[in-house]
This record gives C-alpha cells, sequence and structure tokens, in this order.
C-alpha cells in the first residue's frame, strides 16, 4: 500500500462524515438562502470557518488509544502531516468545486424560482458565485489557525518549560494571535462594509498578502509542532 | 556481553514536578528476551515509551538500535514493533483489515504468519475493533506486532487481559520469534510467572530507577532467603552478604539477602555455630519482586 493511501485511508473514515455534514449544511445555504448571494455574507464566513476548524480537529487529533498505533507505523511524522494536510486542504478545494458547480449550473436558481417568494428569480445570477469567496477564506482560517492551536497545544502537553521559553513562546504567540486577529477584523470589515476608497487598495492587496503569510506560517508551524509532539499513551 | 540493542544512560524524565524517571542505566542485548518489572508508578511505561520515541526524556540519552528513537527513518521504523498498554486501533477496522493494512506498510510482513495467528487466537471473521473484547484486541495488537518481522518487539503489558491459553499462546510465539534470528524481545508486565517462563534477563525498576538488573539464572542463585536457628544482628549478617530484609525471632533469624553464594554461607553458618537447623532457600521471580521493592512484605512470608 502506497504510504499516503495508508494516512489518507485512516483520515477519511475519520474526517469524511464530518466533511460530508459540512458539504450538506454549505449546499444547503447556497440552494436556499434568501437572493442574492455575494462575498458580502457573513454567514457563510462563518459557516466556512466552522467547517475549518471541524477538519482541522478530526485530522489532527486521533481516536482515542489510536495515537500509539498511528504514529509507530513506519511513516515520518513529517510524511503523515503532510498526508493529512493535503487531504483537508484538498476536502476543502472539493467543497468549493462543488459549491461553484452547483450555482453555476442552476440548482440554486431553479429552486428560487420554485419559490413562492420568488417567482421572479428563474434565471441563473452568475455573479452570486461570489459568496465561495468568504467561504474560502472562512474555511482556509478556520483550517490553518485550528490546526495550528490543535498541534501547538499537543506540542506543549506535559512539558515543563524553563520562564525564558515561555517568555519567547508567549511573546511569539502574542505576535501570532495579533496577527491573526488583525487579519480577521480586516477580513470580516472587507465583508460587511464597502471599505472607503483610500482603503481600497491595501485590502485588495493586503488581504491576499496576510493569506499566504497566514496559510505559510501557520503550516510550517503546525509541521514542526507535529513533528515534536510527544504521543500520549 | 553481546552489543546492545537498547542503550539507556542517564535518562531522566520528568512531567512537571513530578520525576518519573531517574538517572536510569539500562542496556538490552541482542537476541535477549528482556523483563522490565516494576510496581504501579515506577515509570516502566515512561521508559518505554522513551524506548519507542513517543517522548523525549528531559535528560540522558536513549539509543533503540543504536540510533535515536526520534530520528528513526522509515526503514529503522520497520525494524520496531511496538504494543503500547492501552492501545487502540480505529474503531471501523475488523482483525482482517488491520493485517491487510499493516501488511502493505511493512517489507518483511509475515503473511502466512498473520494468517495462523489470526486462526489460532480466534480472530477470524471478526467484527470491527470496538466491538472486540479487552483480550481480543490486545491479541490483535500482539499479531500485528510480531508478523511485522521486526528485529526488536517493544511490549507493554502485552498479556494483560488475555485468558491463560491466550497467555500461553502469545508466550510461544515469542519464543519463537527470539528464536528466528537475533530478534530481541523487551516486555514490560506485572504477570511475573509468564516473565519468568520467557525472559533470560530481568529489570525492577523502582521510583524512576534500577533496583535490580541481571540474568534470571544468575539473580535466582544469588537472591536467596536465609533461615538460621540463632539470633543474628543485621550488622553481623551484613558483613557477608547485602541484607534485604532481616526478621529477627525468639527461635532465630530469617533474611533476604543478596549476593549469596554456597561457600560463604557454609563459613558464616560455621562461624557463628549455626550449621545445624540453618537453611536457605531460592526465590521465584514474584518473591524476589516482593522483596526488592519491599512491596506487599508484612513479616509474615505471605
Amino acid at each position: 500500500m502506497r504510504k499516503w493511501r495508508a494516512v489518507w485511508k485512516i483520515q477519511l473514515h475519520r474526517t469524511g462524515p464530518w466533511w460530508l455534514l459540512g458539504l450538506v449544511i454549505l449546499s444547503g445555504y447556497v440552494t436556499f438562502a434568501e437572493p442574492p448571494l455575494g462575498k458580502e455574507d457573513p454567514w457563510a464566513g462563518l459557516l466556512g470557518l466552522t467547517l475549518g476548524v471541524v477538519l482541522a480537529f478530526r485530522l489532527f487529533t486521533e481516536e482515542e488509544g489510536t495515537s500509539p498505533f498511528l504514529l509507530s507505523r513506519p511513516l515520518s511524522r513529517a510524511k503523515q502531516f503532510w498526508y493529512r494536510w493535503a487531504l483537508g486542504f484538498g476536502l476543502l478545494v472539493v467543497l468549493l468545486v462543488f459549491m461553484a458547480v452547483r450555482i453555476r449550473t442552476g440548482a440554486r436558481a431553479a429552486f428560487q424560482s420554485f419559490s413562492e417568494d420568488a417567482m421572479w428569480y428563474p434565471m441563473i445570477r452568475p455573479y452570486e458565485i461570489a459568496v465561495l469567496w468568504p467561504i474560502a477564506l472562512g474555511s482556509l482560517i478556520g483550517y490553518q489557525a485550528g490546526m495550528f492551536l490543535i498541534l501547538r497545544t499537543r506540542a506543549l502537553e506535559g512539558k515543563t518549560p524553563g520562564r525564558w521559553w515561555q517568555a519567547q513562546t508567549a511573546a511569539r504567540s502574542g505576535v501570532l494571535t495579533i496577527i491573526v486577529l488583525a487579519m480577521l477584523i480586516s477580513v470580516a470589515g472587507t465583508i460587511v462594509t464597502r471599505p472607503p476608497e483610500g482603503w481600497a487598495y491595501l485590502i485588495r492587496w493586503g488581504v491576499p498578502a496576510y493569506l499566504l503569510i497566514l496559510l505559510f506560517a501557520t503550516t510550517l508551524a503546525a509541521r514542526h509542532s507535529f513533528t515534536r509532539m510527544e504521543v500520549s499513551a | 556481553m553481546k552489543d546492545s540493542v537498547i542503550e539507556i544512560s542517564g535518562v531522566t524524565k520528568e512531567f512537571d514536578s513530578f520525576t518519573a524517571v531517574d538517572a536510569l542505566d539500562l542496556s538490552v542485548p541482542r537476541g535477549s528476551v528482556y523483563g522490565f518489572v516494576g510496581p504501579n508508578g515506577a515509570g516502566k511505561t515512561t521508559t518505554v515509551r522513551m524506548i519507542v520515541g513517543h517522548l523525549h526524556p528531559t535528560g540522558g540519552t536513549v539509543r533503540t538500535l543504536g540510533e535515536d528513537p526520534w530520528l528513526h527513518d522509515e526503514p529503522t521504523m520497520c525494524r520496531v514493533a511496538y504494543v503500547s498498554e492501552n492501545m487502540s486501533l480505529p474503531r471501523w477496522m475488523t482483525p482482517r483489515k488491520a493485517v491487510d493494512y499493516c501488511a502493505g506498510l511493512y517489507p518483511a510482513w509475515d503473511s502466512g504468519l498473520a494468517g495462523r495467528l489470526l486462526s489460532e487466537f480466534d480472530l477470524y471473521g471478526k467484527g470491527r475493533f470496538n466491538t472486540l473484547s479487552k483480550g481480543q484486541k490486545r491479541a490483535v495488537c500482539i499479531v500485528l506486532a510480531v508478523c511485522q518481522g521486526a528485529d526488536l518487539l517493544v511490549m507493554d503489558e502485552p498479556a494483560a487481559g488475555l485468558d491463560p491459553g491466550a497467555r500461553r499462546r502469545f508466550l510461544r510465539r515469542v519464543l519463537e520469534v527470539v528464536c528466528e534470528g537475533a530478534r530481541t524481545v523487551f516486555i514490560s508486565s506485572h504477570i511475573l510467572g509468564d516473565l519468568e517462563r520467557v525472559a533470560d534477563r530481568i529489570g525492577i525498576l523502582c521510583h524512576g530507577s534500577l533496583k535490580l538488573e541481571g540474568e534470571l539464572d544468575r539473580l535466582k542463585q544469588e537472591i536467596q532467603k536465609l533461615y538460621l536457628p540463632a539470633r543474628v544482628e543485621e550488622e553481623t549478617l551484613s558483613r557477608s552478604f547485602s541484607v534485604v530484609r532481616h526478621t529477627m525471632k525468639d527461635n532465630g533469624t530469617e533474611a533476604v539477602v543478596r549476593g549469596f553464594d554456597e561457600e560463604t554461607y557454609r563459613a558464616f553458618c560455621r562461624e557463628h555455630d549455626c550449621t545445624a537447623g540453618a537453611r536457605h532457600y531460592g526465590l521465584n521471580l514474584d518473591d524476589i519482586f516482593v522483596e526488592i521493592t519491599g512491596t506487599g512484605t508484612n513479616g509474615d512470608g505471605i
């Protein structure tokens, strides 16, 4: 058996049902929500965020008592991390593609046209696909931040760090928390309100930069924690 | 001594303010069955987890198969099989699926042996892991470890929950594994009767450090219980032997000593004029454990 398949087989059993549940809920939302959908949709962002956190939790924690079994198989920790991370990322991408197909093929429009209150709405509105933006942002932030925090907590379990080490950790965590919070606020602000003209340029380039930093930094930090964490008995 | 498969030197492991393992030195020769015993909370499981690279030592070094277990590459990981105390498999996995899963991961996997062991432990056709009994769960974990074809088997309480028949089959398998080439088995267990059957070396851990270590047969020879028909002070006795326990009674002295040898014993009896009626008994592993750790002794010999 190829090693990535060995990891995915276990992780899909653990994550698959929750991902499917998320898919159903988000599909329901993009089908039944009142028109029009758009990128300024906090509920879509919140649902995406929740799904991201749930996926991270399912992928980066193990069923009780299975850690010694899973982490003593002949797979390096780094590989196990990348395979799990890629699976979660892939599931989010598949979910977004599914949403896009659902909107573009007219499933939403068909339901809305049969809805009593929306008989005037028979056509597909391609611009509604913009609702994928808050879903993607929310799920990515939830997944990356959730993964990082879970693995960081696991790596620190049972440790007795010295004061200098504790101070360093507090400083690092503080900086990271500020970055994440600032990003969350920026993203939420972008979604909920139209930014003033002066900020538009900054936000257009700032948000993707934030996202790239978040993606890169949290992934590497989480990988480091995964390779250093001790295995619970 | 043969080369060591596990080499632990000066290892300490602390959890918050609690020291689980304290400056432990331990060496397990290749091709041996090493029994690792100790009272509850002695640090056995912590030591085992450091050996397989699941815990970082706070201080000291651990070498498993000659390398730091945290840095084992995948081929080296294939050479270490591990059964932990509370090991579980994913709940949906049946014994058959677990065997298929592991077969794909290990180049030296013995499929024929796996099939035989599944039949032997009556695990063929059994349902999902979470529906198995405790003993069946242990048996699945043992089958997976034994069939891996590893050079080193590390087992923490492997036989807990197995019925006597299954335990006997397990012990037989352990011996077979050791007989095949220069494989090494490290077993931590409270079932001392089982260990006595298979282990050739024993380490007794107490409060995080080794109280006693060596070849089992030699330990049985040099730890003896003496009955002397005269009142002999502990200090007097300790000039000839290392005294583990000493009890003076009205009509004699009872003691457990280390470093026993027949010649010294006879000379001691002659010197203290107690040759007639003096006796010495060998102890089994269970008694040695109780005497060395000081657990369970209440002076009445029970």
